[in-house]
């Protein structure tokens, strides 16, 4: 026995609750108040459950719950899927933005340049070169997206 | 877990978790709430790999934090470790057959804290080190507040005068 509890204890308890009591057990009962007192509260713990187990009679069917849990999980793919769309289409519409802009105002363009030779690098290379880069960005954003909702639908 | 796994564990879970949770609040209807929400928690939990015991103590952890929350989130955190400041309980001639309803009364005298403690060790027979991992605490400190909520339990219920199995030395 340590000083906070008898090494019996739990045996006691159990014995309670089993109806399983044997010699030794009951020997043992005898000379140690600390079981006396486990076996007291075993009891009293008994009645307490008792008493709340006729107030459980109305648990709903397992399914509602298991549907409940469905229907929760499933928003809740959908709505990180609808955050990884939005972040996707954002950023192909950004990119398709700036190369219009840049395309179709050149006086914006040449704002953003520092010299001749800079605005004619961004007419030459930057914007021949951007539509394709932003088509393959899209390409792999959409194989991406389309991935996970792949990957979401399965789970 | 699929779905014929949840029904097992529902059949057999049910009654103990709303009994458990009924008894800390109190309140049907909020027992009901808690109660769904735990098993909620638990499907969307990540559960595969635990066997049924481990599921079990699980769904009484969740529903334990549940409750915990519940009085976080009404500033009532205090309350947890509080025994009820009802009514004052009347010292009865000792030595009666204790009756349910006393029992139920002394009960209701313990701290949520101290009822959780006592359910897991007695109703669900958990031992130390599977309480103190449910409630995230040391094992030391479970094997404290257990004795603590153990002496707590006896005195109400020897001052109600249940004391049948009570050796008064
Ligand atoms: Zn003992």
């Amino acid at each position: 026995m340590n000083n906070l509890e008898c090494t019996f204890e739990r045996e006691v308890t159990h014995a309670e609750k089993t109806d399983a009591w044997n010699e030794r057990l009951q020997n043992h009962l005898q000379e140690c108040s600390s079981c006396r007192n486990a076996l007291l509260i075993a009891k009293a713990m008994d009645s307490v459950q008792a008493g709340a187990l006729q107030k459980a009679s109305a648990v709903p069917a397992y399914r509602v719950l298991w549907f409940k849990a469905q229907y929760m999980q499933r928003q809740e793919r959908l709505s990180t899927l609808d955050l990884v769309k939005l972040l996707g289409v954002s950023f192909v519409g950004a990119l398709a933005l700036i190369g219009i802009i840049v395309w179709k105002i050149p006086t914006l363009s040449s704002l953003l340049t520092i010299s001749e030779s800079a605005s004619g690098f961004v007419f030459h290379t930057i914007i021949p070169l951007s539509i394709p880069i932003a088509f393959i960005i899209a390409v792999v954003i959409a194989l991406w997206m389309y991935s996970l909702e792949f990957f979401f639908a399965r789970r | 877990m699929t779905e014929s796994a949840f029904q097992a564990l529902y059949e057999a879970t049910n009654k103990s978790l709303w009994s458990y949770i009924y008894k800390l609040v109190n309140d049907t209807a909020l027992t009901d709430d808690i109660f769904q929400e735990s098993f909620v928690k638990l499907l969307q939990a990540e559960t595969s790999r635990f066997d049924e015991s481990r599921t079990r103590a699980y769904l009484f952890t969740i529903a334990t934090n549940a409750v915990r929350d519940h009085w976080r989130k009404k500033k009532r955190e205090r309350n947890w470790f509080e025994s009820e400041p009802g009514t004052e309980l009347l010292a009865r001639d000792t030595g009666h057959a204790y009756e349910s309803l006393d029992v139920h009364e002394a009960f209701e005298q313990l701290s949520p804290q101290h009822r959780s403690l006592l359910w897991l060790a007695y109703v669900e027979e958990y031992g130390h080190r599977e309480i103190a991992e449910m409630l995230e605490m040391k094992e030391k400190s479970i094997r404290v507040l257990l004795f603590r909520a153990k002496q707590k339990f006896i005195e109400i219920l020897k001052t109600l005068g249940i004391t049948s199995t009570v050796n008064n030395e």
